[in-house]
Order: structure tokens, then sequence, then C-alpha cells
């Protein structure tokens, strides 16, 4: 009885095993006749509820304009959504659609979980001859082959209490200002209010990025390790390190307690901040809510500072791919090319994750009557920024690993500097030797 | 029918008796009858124990051996993972300390407290369904996402605990945002949670049979000697039950640290308990296969304690069927 | 360890009863008061909760409770259903789940519990080992090779991955809760009812089962509020909106890159812990029923 059952035991191991190994080879795309869309596909997305109620809206027009398809939409919260997508992944199930970010496509793109869409763009399947070069080259993984279309481009923003400021006698920085006159104007604010003026640096991973980019690094170099210099990331945690220690930032104890705290709920949405970093994307929302905070401020939204390079913003792009393991290719590239480029899908999507990247939509979105101002700020924000060109980004693999607010090494590592566990250069050199033994 | 001269010849052992070859056939036909009967009871938990937890187990085993990275194919290397364990990474031996200071904490004081308010509880005092439910209402919020909003509200940095003490004369800092602090409020929640223990002591205070407290009271036994020879002997499996899976929870344990710290175990890897740090191994990181041989880890570990904890039992646990 | 051998009193025992004196009184209201004080500091969090849930813009200001500017909106907001929020919808989920996980542990553990308990089979102890074992393993790592499993056998996107499993006896935990409870049974109405010509199946029917109000209703309770609370089983294995649960609705409602809505948050979690306590409160009358006699006689 008993090598019985180790016999059953070990067979349904072995069974795992094949199974886990080869469940499913990638299937064939079946060819992009240009036949109707038909049949059903499944669109994962993330957000909260307003982002899931203008996804539906734009569901609901595609299904109009072609009744025989039925999209399932499945959207859960931001931290979520990885984990679901990754085992999704590891089962070679993922939805036909799945929505994904230029920042952490590469775990999933060079691992083979996402179709090559070049060919479909070049049958004109999808039609992205409206988006911008070097918008569409951020869907671009290490191979250099397409795997996903990006509808919303994000950047990061210095959002600024411009009515604080301004009645605090300062001006808010011009267009070009460096890291120096921030930190001149953050000192200032402090010295008149004895306040916490912003946020801290440190752990930030789009500050971190535009410091890198604009002293002329990237985040990861071409063996997929790390891209800059040990001496720039032990001066942009000094710079960080001045900011905390003079009461002008967060103090390292108020950065971790807020760490899942939604931008609504921060001091600065609350007008007790003047100053901080947020997607540009953010806001409209930001705005709407220090009108019930503390009504009659004013937010607005600059580029993040340049540095010795110039500007060293970076454009995220999240977008539509197609999984490896979808079986209805042609139908997922008509809904995506719909996503993209519909005009009335763009404005019912109101350009709710990053600026329409579609230049005809991002048009139609400027002068329609429904675009709050905030978001026309943010638009023009970004027309501003892609028609000066942006150096564009490859992010590799492990991007979540080393990078991300809270989790990543860089947060992580700079905590201990922070609550002094640590001094900057053996924290500098602890992280290279982890993140570059981890990376590549 | 007896048969003489080949009789003990004949004779079968049987339960360490002598009997008839047939008493002995019958013995064994009720012994497989018993067994079968057995088997069938136990039938659910075959199945699911084979598919849903062995198979997955298995797999587990096999791919801790490998650089199976959730996405790709797994490749053998071996023991690479258990060495580079012990040898090279030092949050890997942080969270085990992490994790040992929460057990050895929160584990004995989520006991004793709750053992106390059951015995409270018990004495029939008014309202007793009334007041049994709101002490448990704290552990019924779980891992919702509106725990790591109300634990902010209270501990941190302008929380309610600050107001408190502000009354007193002291103040204090972030007690979830600081290193030093945030543990304790990780195991202050797991102690507010307290109330499924305690409804586990009091279901077993309640199978004491009243005659025994009868029987003792005859004797003229105060209510200290009546707890420490009636109540406590009775209630020795229960507490060996709760003893046994509070310290197994303890070092499993995940959400708490989890929600409070966003899932990334700070501040400073302060709230990096041992499986958050394996969560983050595996799905951040991307590196199942160094993940599935922390869990094995863990998993003899536990064994271990639980061996020793049952091992234990022996000595002190006394099982109402043994009377 | 015999701990209740009757020996003759020295002396008398009090034959009168006593009057309650004003001590008892006091010692009463005494225990009240101490229950009520150690109840406000441990539910303080969530009468915050509550509270805050009834309040326009739930988390801006620092409101006084039970003071000041109530509205209903939160609720009214999280349950109006809108595209893809469906609440009304997540309770009826999530309560068809866990009720069915209750149905299946029921069975299955006491079944597995009694065996373990009081049957003799080879390689018990082995077994039983395994039943342990299962309870060590950290779900994080079985995660994976499970959900391949589920998706080979196409249970995807049903409820049969979160319910099938609790009708197989997975559930260590309460295999064992059932065991302890068992074991603390005295044997001797086994054995009278197994001279009345009882069985296995008659015994655990007729003997066991009706013994087991509290473990049973432990079981019952700590399965309903562990499936109810499940976050990520359903996230896993449900991908239509129209099937989610109360903790998914509950995610939905913060995002760190959208726009999140604290109001409808609390009031939703408010919501989702008042079925839990009606089921415990429910499950209480079980519970409180202990052995009155201990049925030899």
């Amino acid at each position: 009885m008993r090598k019985r059952k180790l016999a059953m035991v070990a067979a349904g191991a072995a069974v795992l095993m094949t199974l886990a190994a080869c469940s499913g080879t990638p299937s064939t795309p079946s060819k992009t006749t240009s036949s109707a869309p038909k049949g059903t596909i499944e669109y994962s997305w993330w957000g909260g509820s307003a982002r899931n109620d203008v996804t539906q809206a734009v569901i609901d027009l595609y299904q109009d304009k072609y009744p025989k398809v039925t999209v399932k939409g499945t959207t859960t919260d931001f931290g979520s959504y990885w984990q679901k997508a990754s085992v999704q992944a590891a089962g070679k199930n993922l939805p036909c659609v799945p929505q994904m970010q230029n920042r952490t496509m590469a775990d999933y793109a060079d691992r083979g979980s996402l179709m090559p869409l070049d060919n479909l763009v070049k049958s004109g399947a999808i039609d992205t001859s409206n988006i911008p070069k070097n918008v569409l080259d951020n869907g671009r993984g290490s191979d250099g082959k397409l795997y996903m279309i990006p509808y919303g481009v994000a950047f990061g923003a210095l959002m600024v209490n411009q009515t604080q400021v301004e009645s605090l006698g300062f001006d808010v920085p011009d267009k070009g200002y460096t890291w120096d006159e921030l930190k001149t104007l953050l000192t200032d604010i402090h010295d008149k209010t004895g306040n916490v003026v912003t946020q801290l640096f440190g752990g930030n991973q789009d500050l971190f990025e535009a410091w890198v980019r604009g002293n002329g690094q990237d985040l990861f170099n071409k063996e997929g390790k790390l891209g800059f210099s040990k001496k720039t990331l032990a001066n942009f945690w000094k710079y960080s390190e001045d900011l905390r220690k003079a009461g002008i930032s967060d103090s390292a104890a108020r950065a971790s307690e807020i760490v899942s705290q939604a931008v609504e709920q921060s001091d600065f949405s609350k007008g007790l901040q003047q100053v901080r970093e947020w997607p540009a994307n953010g806001l409209a929302t930001i705005q709407s809510t220090i009108d019930v905070a503390h009504p009659g401020d004013k937010i607005i939204a600059e580029l993040l500072p340049e540095g010795s390079k110039g500007n060293g913003a970076a454009l995220w792009a999240s977008g539509l791919s197609i999984s490896a393991n979808c079986d209805n290719v042609s139908t997922a590239a008509s809904f995506i090319n719909f996503f993209v480029n519909d005009k009335q899908a763009a404005l019912a999507f109101k350009s709710d994750n990053g600026a329409n990247t579609q230049t005809k939509n991002l048009k139609a979105l400027l002068a329609s009557p429904d675009t709050t101002p905030a978001k026309k700020d943010e638009l023009n924000l970004y027309k501003s920024l892609v028609d000066t060109g942006v150096r564009p980004a490859v992010y590799k693999k492990g991007y979540a690993a080393v990078f991300s607010n809270g989790g990543g090494m860089i947060n992580r590592y700079y905590q201990e500097v922070a609550f002094g566990k640590l001094s900057i250069d053996a924290a500098v050199d602890q992280l290279f030797e982890e993140a570059n033994g981890q990376l590549g | 029918m007896t048969r003489t001269s080949t009789l003990e010849g004949r004779m079968r052992r049987a339960g360490g008796l002598l009997v008839t070859p047939e008493r002995a056939a019958a013995i064994k036909r009720r012994r497989r009858r018993d067994n079968l009967s057995a088997f069938g009871f136990l039938t659910p938990w075959m199945i699911g124990i084979i598919v849903i937890v062995l198979g997955p187990m298995l797999a587990s085993l096999y791919l801790s051996f490998t650089n199976y990275d959730l996405i790709g194919t797994p490749s053998w290397i071996g023991l690479d993972n258990y060495k580079r364990m012990f040898t090279a990474d030092s949050r890997f031996l942080h969270s085990v300390s992490v994790t040992v200071t929460y057990a050895l904490v929160s584990a004995p004081a989520i006991l004793v407290f709750s053992l106390l308010l059951a015995l409270f509880l018990n004495k029939g005092i008014r309202f007793l369904a009334v007041y049994r439910s709101l002490f448990y209402i704290p552990s019924l919020l779980g891992a919702s996402v509106a725990i790591s909003v109300l634990w902010l509200q209270v501990f941190g940095g302008d929380g309610m605990f600050n107001d408190v003490l502000r009354l007193f004369g002291i103040k204090h800092g972030s007690w979830v945002g600081d290193p030093n602090t945030a543990l304790g409020t990780v195991i202050t929640l797991a102690v507010w949670t307290f109330g499924a223990t305690m409804v586990i002591f009091l279901a077993g205070l309640r199978q004491i049979p009243e005659s025994y407290y009868e029987a003792a009271r005859l004797d003229g036994t105060n209510a200290w000697q009546r707890f420490w020879h009636v109540t406590f002997p009775s209630l020795t499996p229960v507490i060996f039950f709760n003893g046994l899976l509070v310290v197994v929870h303890s070092f499993e344990s995940f959400t708490p640290a989890y929600v409070i710290s966003g899932g990334t175990g700070q501040p400073a890897d302060s709230l990096l308990m041992y499986t958050v740090y394996l969560y983050q191994r595996g799905f951040v990181d991307y590196q199942m296969g160094y993940a599935s041989a922390l869990a094995w880890i863990l998993l003899l570990a536990l064994a271990i304690i639980a061996g020793l904890i049952f091992w234990s039992s022996r000595y002190w646990v006394y099982y109402g069927e043994d009377s | 360890m015999t701990t209740t051998a009757v020996r003759p009193t020295q002396r008398p025992s009090r034959l009168i009863p006593r009057r309650p004196t004003k001590n008892r009184i006091l010692a009463a209201w005494a225990r009240h008061a101490v229950t009520i004080a150690i109840l406000v500091i441990m539910l303080y969090p969530i009468i915050w909760m509550v509270d805050a849930s009834f309040r326009p813009n739930a988390l801006i200001g620092g409101n006084v409770p039970f003071t000041g500017p109530f509205t209903l909106q939160n609720y009214i907001d999280g349950l109006t259903p809108t595209s893809t929020l469906n609440f009304g919808l997540y309770f009826v989920n999530s309560f068809a789940i866990a009720a069915l996980c209750v149905l299946g542990n029921l069975i299955a553990c006491t079944l597995t519990g009694f065996a373990f308990a009081r049957l003799e089979f080879p390689f018990k102890r082995v077994l039983f080992a395994l039943v342990m074992g299962t309870l060590l393993l950290p779900y994080q790592v079985t995660l994976v090779p499970q959900y391949i499993i589920f998706n080979k056998i196409g249970w995807l996107n049903t409820f049969l991955p979160l319910v099938a499993p609790k009708f197989l006896a997975v559930d260590a935990f309460f295999i064992f809760l059932l065991v302890q409870f068992i074991r603390g049974l005295p044997r001797d109405l086994d054995e009278a009812a197994r001279l009345d010509g009882c069985g296995n199946w008659g015994i655990f029917r007729r003997v066991i089962l009706p013994l087991l109000g509290p473990a049973i209703a432990t079981t019952a309770m700590f399965t309903f509020i562990n499936a109810w609370n499940d976050f990520l089983g359903p996230t896993l294995y449900l991908s239509d909106p129209s099937k989610y649960t109360v903790p998914q609705g509950l995610a939905m409602f913060v995002d760190s890159t959208g726009q999140s809505s604290y109001g409808s948050l609390l009031a939703m979690a408010t919501l989702s812990i008042a079925p839990l306590i009606g089921f415990f409160l429910a499950a209480q009358r079980l519970l409180t029923q202990g052995i009155a006699t201990t049925g030899i006689k």
C-alpha cells in the first residue's frame, strides 16, 4: 500500500512537471486577414473606480461598433495587477490584451510572454501612423521588437502649490530650472514657514530617474546592468539628506508610514506642503482634492529639474499588448487599434492614464469643452515635452526589484542611510553589488 | 471440532493471544473491514492531499533546486539556492531575526491574553454573548485594505495614540514609520486580532463538564485550586492546539506586516517578516526558485518546532478519552 | 492524571446558600466595567472607522466621533452599481463562496478528524504527520503550481478553485481542531454505542457529531470568516468582475495610480463586517452549548 501510494505521488509529481514545463506552446498567430472581428477577447487593466468607468466606456463603444465581439474586461488595483499577471504568465494564461507599462514590460517581453506586434503594424491591422516615433519606441523590448502600443504617456512632474508659494513672496520655478535652484526655493520656503515643504526625495524612483538622465546617464546599460555611476547615486542621496536633515523634506519615519497612501491623502494634497513630485497625469486629481481641503489654491505642474546635460525627463508609457498565448489575435489587434485611434474612444477615456499618444486625438482632447483645465495643462505640458524631444529610455528586466517606490533597492538602501544605519558610500557600494548581481 | 494433536501447531497469534485459525481469519477480516471503513472516512482527504497539496508541494520542492523565474522554464542548479541563503544573503538572516522576535513576543502575548479573557468571560457574566462578539470584531477586519488606513490613523505620527500620549505630556513621532517601533505596532495588530484564539479557548472551557467543578467544590477547593486541578488539565488539549497554531502562524505571519509596510518590509526592513521576504523574492524579483527554497527551509524549521511541541505534549496534555 | 478523586471532607461544607452580598454585586459591576474599558480601547479604531464612513471627505478632517456633519453619501456611492463596480453583487458572491466553503469543511474535516481521532488504521501516525505538515507550508509557494493545475482542468474564472478544495479536507487547521476536540470526549460513549450494534458510521453520526457542537460552530465560523476575507484566491482565479468578492471590491476603491474613494472604502468595509458579525452571533448558540452532562449515566 505504501509503495503504491508513493508511486501515485511520484506519478502525480511527474505529471505536474510536464504540465508546468510544456503547458501550452505559444499558438501561432492567426493570419490577420481583414475579416470583421468576432469572438471573445479578454482585456485586463489596473485602476481605481474612476479609471474603470472610463475604460468600460471605451469597451462599450467598441462593442457597439463590432457587435459580434465580446470584450471581457477584468480589472484590479495596481499592486495586485502585477502579481496576478505574473502568475498568469507562469501558467501561460495571460489575457489576450494585457495592459502593460514600459517600465515593467521587460520582465514579460524578455521572457516570451508577449507577442511582437511589428507584423501587425506593418500589415495595417494596428495603425500607428499618428503616434510620434519617439513615443512609439517606448513600446519596444530589449530585442528592438515592438511589444506594446502606448496609449497614454505619463511623466514626472513637479507639482507646485502656486497660490501658497506666491503668497509667501516667492516665484514658482522658471522653465529650465536646475536642481540647485529647486533646493534654494525649498530652503527659502522652509525658512519662511518653518514647516516641512516637500516629500523625501532619496527613495523616489521618478526623481532619481530625472537626476540620472539629466546627467546624461541611464538607469540601465545595454547589458541590463545599472547604467549610472556610483557618484551619481551618492550625489542624489546627499541632496536628499541635506533637505531631510534641515527639516525641509519629510522625515524618514514620515516617508515610511505613508508608503501605501494614495496621493489625495498626502500632505501636499491637503495644502500642508507646497511642492511635490508626482506623475503629471495626477494633476487633475490633486487639484480636485485641494479644492476641498484648501479651497482657492491653484496647483501647477512643471517639468522636473534639469541636470548638467539638460532635461532628464522620461516617458512612462502605458499601453496594450497581445499575449503570446492569445487565440484571437485579429480581434485583439482590432481592439487595440480602436482603443488607440478612435476619436470617440479617446474622448470617452478622457486621457485618464497619461497623455493620449495619438496626435489627432490629443488635439481633439485639447479642443474639447469636456476636458478640465487641469487636464489641459497636463496635455500641454506633455506636448511641449514631446516637441522638444525626449531621449528614449530602455528598461530592462528587474526594474521593479531595483527602482520601484517602497520595495525597490534604491528606496531600501536609502532608508538605511536616512535612519542612520549606513553611510551614503557604504549604501551605494552595497546597492551596486546587489543590483548588478541580480540584473542582466 | 477441536483438533488435539495439531492444535498448537495450528494456533495463530492475534493481538498477543493464541487463537484458532478460524478466529485469526475472522479477526483479519474484521481488521480489513475496519481499515476500509477508516479509509472510507479518509477518502476526501486523500484525494485532496494528493492533488491539491502533495503535487504542488513536490513541484515546489523541485523548483527550489532550480532558477525558476516564474515566467520562463526552470533549469536545475542544485543546492545553489540553499547555499546562497546561508552564506550570501544578509537579508535572509535579518528576516529570520525579525520573525523570531515577532513570534517570541506575539505568541505568548496572544495566548495569555486570550486565555485570561476567556476565563474572565466564562464566568457567566451577563451579556456574555455580546461581549464575546465585540471582542471578536477586530479579527474580522482581516486582510482588508482598511487595516493599513486604520493603523496609520492610530499609530502614525499624527495618530490617535500620540494624541493620547500628548495628554500625558509625552511626545513621540510615528510608531509605524520608525524602524525601532514598527514591529511593535505589527505585534499589537496581531494581538488586537486575538479573537479567534479566545473563541477557541471559550469553546474548550465550555466543554468541561460541570460535574467536574461540582465534585471539586464538594472537596472544598478554592477558585485557584479549581483552576489548576480542573480547568487547566481539561483545557490542555485546547491549549496545546492553540499554542501550536499560534506559534506556527506567527512564524508564517504575512498579512499584518504586508499590509502595513505596503508589501516592502519597510521602514528599513524592520517589518521584513520571513514570508514577506519570500514574497518579494518570488513575485517582485521573479526569483521563484529561490523563494521556493526559502519556503522549504521555513517548512523544515516549523516541522522541528512543531515536533518539539508535539513531543512535549506527552508530558502535559491530558486527554479526556484516556480517563 | 486523575484529578477528581472524591475524598471524605474534613469538615461539613456550607449548607446554607449565600445571599448575594454587596461584595458580590460590586464584583459583578467591576467585572462589567473592566470589560467595557478594555473593549473601548480595543474597538476604538473600529469606532473611528465606522464614524468616518458616515462623514463627507472621510479622511480629511480630524473629527470628534459622533459629532458634526453626517452623510450617507459614502454608502450610496459604494453601493450604487457602476459599469465595473457592483457591491451588492460582490456581497452575494462572497456569501455564496463562504457558505460553500463552510459546508465543505464541515463535511470533510469532521470525517477526517473522526478517522484520526477514533479509528485505527495502518500508517496512521505517518498520515497524521502529513496532515500537520500541510499546516506548515506557506501558501506562496504552492500558489503557482496549484494555479497551473486549476488552469489545466479548466476551472479558471469559476468559484471551483476556491470551494472544491474545502470538500477535500485541505484545511489542516480544522482537521487538527476536530481531532483535539474529539480526543477530549470520553470513549465510554463509543463503546456503549458499539455494544448497541453501531458501526463506525453510526458512532460518528450518533455519538460524536452531536457532542461536537462547539467545535463545529468554531469550524463554521472561522471557515466563513476566512473565506469572506480571502483576497488573493479570488484575485488569482476570478477574472470576470461579476464574480468578484467583497475584498476585491474594496481594493478597487483605493488605487495608487488613479483617484481613490476613501469614503466608499470605509463605508463598504464597515458593511462587509456586518455579515461576519451576523454569522458569528448565529453560531454563538452552538458555541455556548457545553456538555451539560457527561451522558454516561
